[in-house]
This record gives structure tokens, sequence and C-alpha cells, in this order.
């Protein structure tokens, strides 16, 4: 590598820091996510005797005489933070919000978007309007960073608040409107190319109409909602545990696909069988028919003349992604000779025939475990001969042409009783040569299933390539 | 990330916004060396977002979220690039400004301008987010013999292109 190009390449790699016009746009998804959760059923109401339970509703703290909520103001810190005591008495609304003035050239993008017919998508957003049930699930409170100046006024019979930032490459506002009485609070965007008083007048023209009460679930549908959220945690939790199962238990030797044992796969509708015939590490692919290559342009310049492998720069990652070793590693050839028989199927199908190596390491029980390290090669040297673990040569081929070489160099069709011997190459780093086993790629993740509650990781599905 | 991953398909609200805030300086990256502008990024990457939570259900495998997300945004920048017209004009400026530059100097986002996009938004994957070669041609559509090719180029323009003094010389 070049120093220009190591310079280059540190430069696009600084840390850099988020604009505060992207956080903005992401925290209003944020908040409109959250928000979607207002379809299901909300207990403090439930509670509070809107679908069934008057008498419990002494539990909840009513504040009814203020409106829907009250609102205590806390500033400080360049932030402002808004937390709400709402009414779970009343009966939340879902409200609609209607402009009847925009500003000269502004036309409506989307729905709630609207921005000058010459500077597409910028300009005022209307944010979903916050009823008792959005800012409850919102935990009662709203907040703003970074902020220049909270400016306290009137707008539409309400109380506002216009904030702008202090970042110098936000020059975005809000504008937030607090309506206890009707129980809403509202957040209108202005882009950096919306002057304020237009936001306000914007803002102070707004029509709000309460177009619906919100719906609660009934009994039994809360009961369903609150029995998948407990399927939903149950099965992300049984995944992350099979994978943590998985990774402790390791695999027994014993378990390996031993060289000579056939073991077959559905792959679509084929059931192939797979058979490692033998394996063979060495040392020169001279005399090796440069078209059995996937590549072979890929392959050449990291051949010395005698057709051997030369050293190759590799970077070792530890589980964050951070590189904490380089060193220069020697490599081997391996080729694997394979049979493949196809049992059943149909003869249209193509076959996948090839594999990738997976690494693993041995532990101290004797049984074989997955790395907590990764490998890469030094992302300037361009060499791509272990990209993926795959292979880089097969003998046998019939794809060789065009657009099917490219995409299907690997695969072949298939009659059933059609067998098929081949050789594999793969490149492997000279201290991984007794760690890496087989996967064929025709049951690539065949080995794990999760069907949204019980993960299953099957580890049997790996060649030994060892005697 | 996986855990985060199951999460949201969950439809665990909480567990996609975690999920998403880990991606906002990736999705950032990707989205300004497409659009070059820090407003149409948060666009696209708003609009990503709202588009992946509604979508997470349909991801088969977890460890491909990042790809699979990738590929979201880029069409999200796409599209606001086709509704753009003066994209070609502004390039044409940078280079200029910027081939006598030392790069040294340059912030990461100048760093990028100077490649023109298809070599950038390959490099920045590739060098900047680790992805691997067969990772971005799934997320670009684009053949990975294409994604070698481009990466070679780029390497190619940065070396010389823009090393000052070869620069001139080639002038």
């Amino acid at each position: 590598m070049t120093k220009k190009e190591q310079e280059y390449l540190n430069g696009i790699n600084q840390d850099i820091q988020v604009p505060d016009i992207v956080l903005s746009k992401a925290n209003e998804a944020f908040t409109s996510i959250r928000g979607k959760k207002q379809k299901m059923p909300f207990k403090k109401w439930m509670v509070a005797g809107i679908v069934a339970v008057l008498m419990l509703s002494t539990t909840i703290v009513a504040v009814a005489a203020s409106g829907y909520f009250n609102k205590e103001t806390v500033e400080g810190n360049d932030a402002v933070t808004y937390q709400f005591e709402l009414d779970y008495e009343l009966i939340p609304g879902i409200f609609k919000a209607t402009p009847e003035y925009l500003p000269e050239g502004y036309v409506a993008q989307e729905e709630d978007k609207y921005c000058p017919e010459d500077n597409w998508g910028h300009g005022i957003s209307v944010l979903p309007i916050l009823n008792t049930v959005e800012l409850d699930l919102l935990n009662g409170e709203l907040s703003e960073s970074d902020i220049e100046n909270v400016e306290k006024t009137t707008i539409n019979g309400m109380e506002a608040h216009i904030i702008t930032y202090k970042s110098q490459y936000d020059e975005t506002k809000y504008i937030y409107l607090f309506n206890p009485t009707d129980g809403y609070v509202m957040q209108i965007f202005g882009d950096s190319n919306v002057p304020v008083d237009e936001l306000i007048k914007f803002a102070d023209h707004l029509v709000i109409e309460r177009v619906a009460d919100t719906s609660f679930a009934s009994a039994e549908e809360k009961a369903a909602i609150a029995e998948k959220e407990v399927l939903d945690e149950a099965s992300a939790r049984a995944y992350a545990e099979a994978i943590e199962a998985r990774n402790n238990a390791g695999i027994a030797p014993d378990e390996l696909i031993l060289i000579g044992q056939e073991t077959r796969f559905d792959y679509m509708d084929s059931d192939i069988g797979y058979t490692i015939e033998s394996t063979e590490y060495f040392d020169s692919i001279s005399g090796y028919d440069k078209n059995s290559f996937y590549d072979y342009s890929e392959v050449e310049p990291w051949l010395n003349e005698d057709g051997s492998l030369k050293p190759y720069t590799r970077l070792t990652m530890d589980n964050n992604g951070n590189v904490v070793n380089e060193e220069k590693m020697n490599q081997k050839f391996l080729a694997v000779k394979v049979k493949a028989i196809k049992y059943s199927g149909d003869s249209a199908e193509e076959i996948p025939l090839d594999a990738t190596l997976q690494r693993l390491v041995l532990r101290e029980d004797g049984r074989y475990t997955w790395p907590e390290t990764d490998y890469s090669s030094a992302p300037s040297e361009n060499y791509y001969l272990q990209t993926d673990n795959r292979c880089i040569y097969m003998s046998d081929a019939t794809n060789l042409e065009g657009e099917k070489r490219a995409h299907s160099f690997f695969w072949r069709s298939m009659s059933v009783g059609d067998e098929v011997e081949y050789t594999l190459i793969f490149v492997v780093d000279e201290d991984m040569m007794d760690s890496v086993v087989l996967e064929f790629n025709a049951n690539a993740g065949g080995g794990s299933s999760f069907d949204g509650t019980t993960a299953t990781i099957d580890p049997s599905t790996y060649f030994s390539i060892s005697k | 990330m996986e855990f985060l991953v199951q999460k949201a398909k969950a439809r665990n609200p909480d567990a996609f916004v975690q999920l998403m805030e880990s991606q906002m300086k990736h999705m950032y990256k990707v989205a300004w060396s497409y659009l070059k502008n820090d407003a149409d990024a948060a666009d696209a990457i708003q609009d990503t977002i709202l588009t992946c939570y509604e979508k997470i259900h349909t991801l088969e495998k977890n460890r491909y979220f990042k790809t699979w997300m990738t590929r979201i945004l880029i069409n999200k920048c796409n599209a606001i690039l086709n509704s753009r017209k003066e994209i070609s004009v502004e390039e044409n400026i940078m280079e200029n400004q910027l081939w006598q530059t030392d790069y040294s100097d340059l912030e990461w986002n100048e760093l990028l301008s100077l490649l023109d996009e298809k070599y950038r938004i390959v490099v920045l994957l590739y060098y900047s987010e680790g992805f691997k070669v067969k990772e971005i041609s799934q997320i670009l559509d684009v053949k990975e013999s294409t994604i070698l090719s481009r990466l070679a180029r780029a390497r190619e323009k940065i070396s010389k292109e823009y090393y000052p003094e070869l620069r001139r010389k080639q002038v």
C-alpha cells in the first residue's frame, strides 16, 4: 500500500460525529415507531375503568382538574425536558391537523410534510400528534438536547415553545404545542430553509380536529397480545440461549463426518449425497487447468514462479472488529476430492457442488468450538483467496462461460442417479491446517433452525478433512 | 447484534431503536457518500428506519441484518438522487478544486468526494464498513467481479489521480 493510500484509508475511517439534523430525523422516526405501539391495550387506562374495572381506578393518579395532563418543564445544560403527569380516566383522542396556511411556494409533499416546490424534501413537517397514550409510551417525557433557546409564547391558542439548536450545522427548529384540555402535544418541525416567522404562521393556522377516540383492546385481545409478547420474548431468548448452548457444548471430534462417509442433504427438491473421498495439502498448482479456477486472475498475483503461494498479511480482529494483530502468513493449497450423487429431485434444478471451510478451535476438554477471533486480509493487498472461506477451484465444472460462469460456476445440472467426482481447492493458512472443517453449500445453515420459539443448532454437518 | 435483531423482529420497539442507533454512524457515512449533504442523508436515514421497522419480519437470517438494512438505505438514497438534477455539476466542481490539494488534511467526507459515486460507495463499504465483496455485491446488485474491479480502480485513482505530484506530471 502506498503512503497516499494509507492516508486516504485512515482519513475515511476516522471516527465521526453524526450531525444533529440526522439524529433529529432519526429520533422522529423512533418516536413514530414507539407510537405505533398504541394499537396495544394500555393497562393503566383499562385499570382506570375504560374497559371494565372501574373500581380499581383509585390506584391511578387522577389529574382531571387540569385536563388530560399536567406538564412540568425542566431546563438546563442546553436541554429542555417536559414531564407529563397523565390522566388515565379520560379517553384519549386521535387527532388530525390540517394547515390553512402554507408559506409562498410551498406544497404538500406527502401527508404532514410541506415543502417548497424548488427544494423538495426540505420544509415543514407535522409529526404524529402525541395523545396521552403516546405520551405514556414515552414514559411521560419528551426532551430536546443541544438547544440554543426555548422561546415560550402562545400559538393557535395553545402554550407554545419554539426551540432552536446550538449546532452550526443545524438551523432546524421545532415548535411544541401543548394542549392539556384536549389532551395532545404537537411537534412541528421546520428545516433550515424555513424562516421561524413562517413556521409560527403555519402553526398558528393549523386546524386540529379530534377524529376518533382511542379504542382499547377487549380483555380477550389483551390476553392474546400479552401472550404473544411473552412468546416473542421467549423466542428471542431461546435463540440467544441456543447459540450460547451451541458454543458451550462445542463439537466432539466423533460428531464430525469422516472422510469416506456419505451424508445426504435435502437441497430444494433434491436429495443429494456428498462424500469426501480424500484430502491433501500441497504446495504448487503448476499444471492445474487455469480455466477450472473461478477467477485465475485473483490467484496469479499470489503465486511464486514454481506455483507455490506467497505469504499474505493477516489481520486478527477481536469481537468488536478491532485489529489486534497483524502478521505475514504462509499458506498452502488444500485439495478435496468429492463424490456427489443425486438420489431424487427435479433434473432441471442445478445443484451446488462447492463447500466452504469453517475454522474451529480445539478446547482443553477435547471438543471443538467456534473461535472468538476473526481474521481478515489487509485490505490494501487485494487478497481474495480466502474470501468468505470459499474454494477457488473446481475440476469438471460445466458452467464456464459468461454469466453462467459468474453466477453458477460451482453449480451443475444433475439428473436422478447422476454421480460426479470432482476436486475442490482451497487456500489455508499454515497455522490452521489442523483446525478447519468443511461445510457443503447445499447444507449451508441447514444445521440450524429457528421456528420462532425453539432454536436448534446442529453442528453435525461439518465434514472432517483429517484422516 | 443478532439478539437485538431477533427482538426487533418480535416487534420490540426498544430493541429496534437500540439496534438502529448502533448503526447510525454507518448509515450516515453511507448516506452521505451518496447524497453529499446532511439534510438529504437525514431524510434517507429516517425513511430507512421506518422501512426497516415495517419490513424487519421479512429478514430471514438475522446475521444479514446490516447487509439488508444497507441495501434499503441505498435504495432510499437512489430515490432522492433520482429526484435531483444538479449532482454532476457539484461533483465536477469538487474534483477540480481538489486535484491540487494534498488530502492528508481533508475530512473523511471530503476524501470520499474525491471519488466518483460508483467507486465511492464500494470503497466505503469495503474499507470503512468492513463488508465482504460478496456482501457488497448483494447490496449493490452488482457482480462480485465488478466490485473487485471497482476496488482496484479506486485504489489506482487514490494512488495516482489524486497524488498531487503525479497529477502534475500527467497534466
